[in-house]
C-alpha cells in the first residue's frame, strides 16, 4: 500500500534523528593488491540485511609520481541472505505447481571508494558494477560483476590507500512484473580495501589540512575521511566557548593547576557504529560517525588527585545515512538524513566540546573521581531521500531542524572495573532532542506534520566508538582508525569458568643463599597449587556488545590449594578467595581469527594458609603505600576454543603483588609486600558453551 | 602531553619494582664485589632483561606519568671474583613500548601516546653502592638519557640535572638474587633525572624543563646473575 506524504515524512524524520550520529564507513587495512572482503549492513524498506562485499583487482606492487597506475578489472562478489530473495517473492506469480519461482536478480553496485594519501582523501569515481546473480538456489545470494576502474595519478610520494564506503544496491528481479529494490548499505567490519607505495618525486606534506569544512565542497556528501579541525589559532578553530556547550562541573573536592592557552593538542580520527533508538516507532537504525577530534588542547591536572581534565574539540564528517523503520507501527519509511554540525543558534564555531576526566599518572594509581567524557555540539538535521514502501516522498531541499543540541556522555571505567582514555574508545550515549523542522514539502507545508510527529521528542543514542588514532606528523604511520568493536555472544548469560589445575608462584627461586647451580633453573621457592579454580561469570547476550565490561565475575572459588617450596609440597593448605568482587572482563584488540586479547579488572585475592601465612595479591599505588584492586591485561581469549587463557610471566602474563600489609612470618620475599606472583597454570574453559563473535 | 620520560630502562613496574627496595641494604660501603652466572665462565657474560609489570617514567613536578607494558634491555655483566665496584655492567640497548597501542607507543595520560626513546650511544653503566644483604644489592645506574615523542608532537629530552645537551643522570635502584631482578626506582631511591628540552608543542600542565623525573621499573635478567658485595 502506499503511503500518503503526511505519513511518509512523519516517518522518516523519526528515522533521520537517530541517523543523526551520521553515519560511516569502518575501514581497516589490508594487504598490498586491491583484495578485501567489506562486511556491510543493508537496509531495504522491510529488513536489514548482512552483505559482504569481496573486491579483487591487480595493482602493481610499487608505482611513481606522475605515472599513471592502472588497475585491472576490478572484481566484485556479494553475498547476502538467501531470505532477501523474499524481498522479490511478491511480484512473482505462481507456476502451474502453484509454488512461486524464485526470481532471476540483477543488478547494479555503487560503491563509494576513496583514494586516500597522507590526509589527502580523494573519490576514486569507481563506475558503478552490474551485477547478476548465480543461479544455484542456496542458503546464500551470490552476485557477481566486474569492471574497469579509473586509473591513479599523483604527484606525491607514499603510501596510498584505497577505501570502501557506503554502497548502494539496486537490485531488480527480471521476469514478468519487475521489481526493483534498493539497498543502502554501511560498512560493519570494513577494510582498506588496498594500498601502494609510490616512490619518487615531493614527499607528502605532513601539515595538517585545512579546516574540514574548508577543504570539502559544501554539498559534498560522500566522504567519510577524516580531516584535522583547524588548530585554536586557525579561523574556525579552538574549543568552543558557547555556553550552551559548557563544561560539565569538576568533581568535588579537585584543585586544579594553572590553566595555559589552548594549544594545537592531539589530532585524532576514529570512528564510532550504533544504533538509535527510535522512541515514537519502537525500532532501531544502526548509525556511524566519523570522529576528528583535537585532543588535549587545553588541560587541568591535580597532582595530589591524579585527576586531569582535558578539553578537546572537532568535529564529525557530515555524511548521509539511511534508516528504516516502520512508520506508525505499520508502514515501512526509509529516509536519507544529513547530520551536519553546525554553530549553536546565533553563535559562530561551529566546533563540538569533548570534556575528559581521567587519570594524571601511573594507571594503578587510584581515583576517586569517575573516568567519564562528555560529547556536546549542536547538529543540523536535513531529510531527503524518503520513500514509503519505496515510494518517494519530496520533502523538498530545505527540509531540517535547525541547530539542535546533541549530549552524549561515556562512563569510561573507575579503579574497580578498569580505566578508558576517549582515544580507547567507548560506549557512548545520550538523546537528540527535537524542537523544530522546517521547510518540508513541495508545494504543500508538511513541517507541521513533521513537528507534531517528533518536536519535543527524545531519541536515545547509544554508540560504540573505536580507537582512536593520533595524525601528528611523526605519529606511527600504519595507525588507521579501526572500525568500532562489538561482539555477539549467544547464548550469554550465567557461566561457570573452570581451570584446573590452577597455579601461582612467587618469583624468588633461590632465597637465602644462592646457589649457583640452581639459580634460574626454573624451580620457584614458593608455589601454591589448587586442585581447581572457578570463575562464577555472567556475560551479557546479543549483538553489537561493547568489548568493553562484556562480562562480570561474580564469584571466584579456588579448591583444594596447597602450597609448595622448591616443588615439593609443604603440607600447609592455603585458601584462596576472590575479594572485591564482581571482577570485570573486557574483551581488547584481535590476536587472530576467533581470538582476542582479553583484560579482567578489580582482581584481589585473599590468601590465608594454615602455618597463618596470609597476604592479599593485588596492585599498588606508586607510592607502595595503598592497596589497589588488580588489573590482568594481555589475557588470551580462544572463542573458537571457549576458554581463557592468563599466561605465564615468560609468555608476557601478568602478575598480581602481595599487599601493603600481609601477616606472614616467613621471611621468603615472596611474602614481603611487593613481592611479584604470576599465574602458572590458569586455562578456564567455560560451562555452558559460548558463542563468541566480532562483530 | 605527559611528560615523562621516564624511561629508565630499568625502572621497573611500579608494583613490582620493589622487590627488594624496602629492604635496601643499609649504607655500608663495599670494598668489591663478586658475581656470578649459571652456566657461564669468563669474564663477561651478555645479559638480556625483560621487564615484570609495568615500566613507568614519571614528572614529579607536575605528576603526569608515561606507562610502558614492555620493556626490553641488553648489555654485558662482568663475572668473577674481587671485581671494582663500578660499571660492573653496562647497559647498551634499551626498548621500551606498549604494544596494544598504536606503533607500540608508551601511554600517556589522557589517552596521549609516547614513543620514548632510550640513549644508549654512551652505555648506561651500573655501579655497586651496598653490601649485599639478604640476597639484594644496592646499586646506581648511570648515563640514563632519553628523549619523547608524543602523539601530541610534543618533544622532550631528558638528562643528568636538566642539562641540555648534558650526560645522562643517574637513578638508584638494587639486584635481588633470588629473583634475578635489577629494580629501579620506588621508595627511598634517588634520581637526578630532569628534563632538559621541551618543544612549543609540549604541554606546560604535564612537562617543562627543569623538572624532575622518576623511573620505576623491573628487569628480570637472564642468565641469572648472583651478586654478593662485600
Amino acid at each position: 500500500m502506499l503511503a500518503s506524504p503526511r505519513r511518509v515524512v512523519r516517518g522518516a524524520i523519526v528515522t533521520t534523528l537517530l541517523a543523526s550520529a551520521g553515519l560511516l564507513a569502518a575501514v581497516r587495512v589490508a594487504s598490498a593488491d586491491i583484495g578485501a572482503q567489506v562486511t556491510y549492513l543493508c537496509a531495504t524498506p522491510k529488513a536489514t540485511y548482512p552483505v559482504v562485499l569481496g573486491i579483487k583487482a591487480k595493482v602493481p606492487t610499487a608505482g611513481k609520481t606522475n605515472t599513471p597506475v592502472r588497475i585491472g578489472d576490478v572484481g566484485v562478489t556479494l553475498k547476502a541472505p538467501g531470505r532477501l530473495r523474499g524481498e522479490f517473492a511478491a511480484t512473482e506469480v505462481p507456476d502451474s505447481t502453484g509454488a512461486a519461482p524464485e526470481p532471476s536478480l540483477s543488478g547494479v553496485a555503487s560503491i563509494a571508494v576513496t583514494v586516500n594519501q597522507g590526509q589527502t582523501s580523494v573519490n576514486a569515481a569507481w563506475p558503478a558494477f552490474s551485477l547478476t546473480a548465480d543461479p544455484a538456489r542456496t542458503e546464500e545470494m551470490v552476485l557477481r560483476g566486474s569492471g574497469a576502474v579509473p586509473a591513479l595519478l599523483t604527484d606525491q610520494a607514499g603510501q596510498v590507500f584505497w577505501k570502501a564506503g557506503q554502497m548502494v544496491l539496486r537490485l531488480s528481479a527480471e521476469g514478468r512484473k519487475a521489481s526493483i529494490s534498493t539497498l543502502t548499505c554501511l560498512p560493519k567490519s570494513g577494510i582498506v580495501l588496498g594500498k601502494l607505495a609510490l616512490k619518487g618525486g615531493t614527499a607528502p606534506s605532513v601539515l595538517p589540512k585545512r579546516s574540514p569544512m574548508a577543504s570539502q565542497p559544501k554539498d559534498d556528501t560522500t566522504s567519510v575521511e577524516c580531516h584535522i579541525p583547524p588548530a585554536p589559532t586557525e579561523p574556525g578553530g579552538g574549543i568552543n566557548r558557547d555556553p550552551r556547550l559548557a563544561e560539565p562541573p569538576i568533581p568535588p573536592g579537585m584543585n586544579l593547576s594553572r590553566l595555559f592557552p589552548e594549544r594545537p593538542g592531539t589530532p585524532n580520527c576514529g570512528k564510532a557504529a550504533g544504533f538509535g533508538n527510535l522512541g515514537k516507532l519502537k525500532a532501531a537504525i544502526p548509525i556511524g560517525a566519523q570522529i576528528s577530534f583535537r585532543m588535549s588542547v587545553q588541560n587541568q591536572v591535580d597532582f595530589p588527585h591524579n585527576y586531569m581534565r582535558s578539553r578537546n574539540y572537532g568535529v564529525t564528517a557530515t555524511t548521509p545515512s539511511t534508516g528504516t523503520a516502520l512508520g506508525f507501527g505499520f508502514m515501512p519509511t526509509t529516509a536519507t538524513v544529513l547530520t551536519k554540525q553546525v554553530a549553536p543558534p546565533g553563535a559562530s564555531s561551529e566546533m563540538a566540546n569533548l570534556f575528559a576526566d581521567s587519570h594524571l599518572g601511573n594507571v594503578d594509581n587510584p581515583t576517586s573521581f569517575p573516568i567519564r567524557a562528555f560529547a556536546r555540539s549542536f547538529v543540523d538535521l536535513r531529510v531527503g531521500g524518503i520513500s514509503v514502501n519505496g515510494t518517494p516522498v519530496d520533502v523538498g531541499k530545505t527540509c531540517h531542524t535547525g541547530a539542535l543540541p546533541l549530549d552524549l556522555s561515556a562512563d569510561l571505567g573507575n579503579d574497580r572495573v578498569g580505566k578508558l582514555s576517549p582515544q580507547e574508545g567507548g560506549t557512548y550515549t545520550g538523546s537528540v532532542y527535537v524542537p523544530a523542522f522546517s521547510g518540508c514539502g513541495v508545494g504543500e507545508d508538511l513541517t507541521p506534520l513533521v513537528d507534531a510527529t517528533s518536536a519535543g521528542a527524545s531519541n536515545f543514542l547509544k554508540i560504540e566508538s573505536g580507537r582512536w588514532c593520533p595524525t601528528t606528523p611523526e605519529s606511527p604511520d600504519s595507525c588507521d582508525s579501526p572500525e568500532p568493536q562489538a561482539f555477539t555472544v549467544l547464548p550469554g548469560g550465567a557461566v561457570k569458568a573452570t581451570a584446573g589445575p590452577f597455579i601461582m608462584r612467587g618469583s624468588s627461586d633461590s632465597y637465602p643463599t644462592p646457589d649457583p647451580d640452581h639459580v634460574g633453573d626454573g624451580v620457584w621457592d614458593n608455589t601454591i597449587r589448587c586442585e581447581s579454580a572457578t570463575f562464577q561469570m555472567h556475560f551479557k547476550r546479543g549483538r553489537y556488545l561493547s568489548r568493553y565490561r562484556i562480562a562480570t565475575i561474580d564469584g571466584a572459588n579456588f579448591k583444594k590449594c596447597v602450597r609448595f617450596f622448591n616443588g615439593v609440597s609443604t603440607n600447609v593448605t592455603t585458601v584462596i578467595r576472590g575479594a572485591g568482587l564482581p571482577w570485570t572482563l573486557h574483551m581488547d584488540t584481535q590476536k587472530g581469527p576467533g581470538q582476542w586479547f582479553a583484560m579482567i579488572s578489580g582482581v584481589k585475592l585473599d590468601v590465608t594458609g594454615s602455618d597463618g601465612c596470609s597476604f592479599s595479591l593485588n596492585r599498588l599505588s606508586e607510592d607502595l603505600t595503598t592497596d589497589v584492586p588488580g588489573t590482568l591485561p594481555a589475557l588470551e581469549f580462544y572463542a573458537d576454543k571457549n576458554r581463557l587463557h592468563i599466561p605465564t610471566a615468560e609468555k608476557g602474563g601478568p602478575s598480581l603483588v602481595v599487599g601493603t600489609t600481609p601477616q606472614c612470618a616467613l621471611s621468603n620475599p615472596d611474602f614481603q609486600s611487593q613481592a611479584n606472583w604470576s599465574f602458572v597454570a590458569a586455562d578456564f574453559s567455560f560451562a555452558p558453551y559460548q558463542k563468541i563473535t566480532s562483530p | 602531553m605527559r611528560k615523562l620520560t621516564r624511561n629508565t630502562i630499568i625502572g621497573g613496574s611500579v608494583a613490582v619494582a620493589a622487590l627488594g627496595l624496602t629492604a635496601l641494604p643499609a649504607a655500608a660501603a663495599p670494598t668489591s664485589v663478586t658475581i656470578t652466572a649459571a652456566g657461564s665462565s669468563g669474564s663477561s657474560v651478555a645479559i638480556s632483561g625483560i621487564n615484570s609489570g609495568n615500566v613507568t617514567a614519571k614528572d614529579t613536578s607536575t605528576g603526569a606519568a608515561i606507562t610502558c607494558t614492555k620493556g626490553t634491555a641488553s648489555g654485558t655483566s662482568k663475572l668473577g671474583t674481587g671485581l671494582p665496584l663500578t660499571a660492573v655492567a653496562s647497559v647498551t640497548s634499551v626498548s621500551l613500548s606498549s604494544p596494544a597501542n598504536a606503533g607500540g607507543w608508551c601511554s600517556g595520560p589522557a589517552g596521549l601516546t609516547i614513543q620514548v626513546t632510550a640513549n644508549t650511544s654512551t652505555p648506561w653503566t651500573l655501579d655497586v653502592t651496598g653490601v649485599t644483604s639478604g640476597g639484594v644489592t644496592a646499586g646506581k645506574l648511570n648515563g640514563v638519557k632519553a628523549s619523547i615523542v608524543g602523539s601530541d608532537n610534543c618533544h622532550a629530552t631528558v638528562t643528568a640535572n636538566g642539562v641540555v645537551n648534558g650526560p645522562g643522570g643517574s637513578v638508584t635502584g638494587s639486584y635481588n638474587n633470588s629473583t634475578h631482578a635489577l629494580t629501579t626506582g620506588g621508595t627511598g631511591t634517588t634520581s637526578n633525572l630532569k628534563v632538559a628540552t621541551v618543544d612549543a608543542n609540549c604541554d606546560p600542565t604535564l612537562i617543562n624543563a627543569g623538572d624532575s623525573v622518576s623511573l620505576n621499573g623491573t628487569f628480570v635478567i637472564t642468565p641469572a646473575l648472583v651478586v654478593n658485595a662485600t
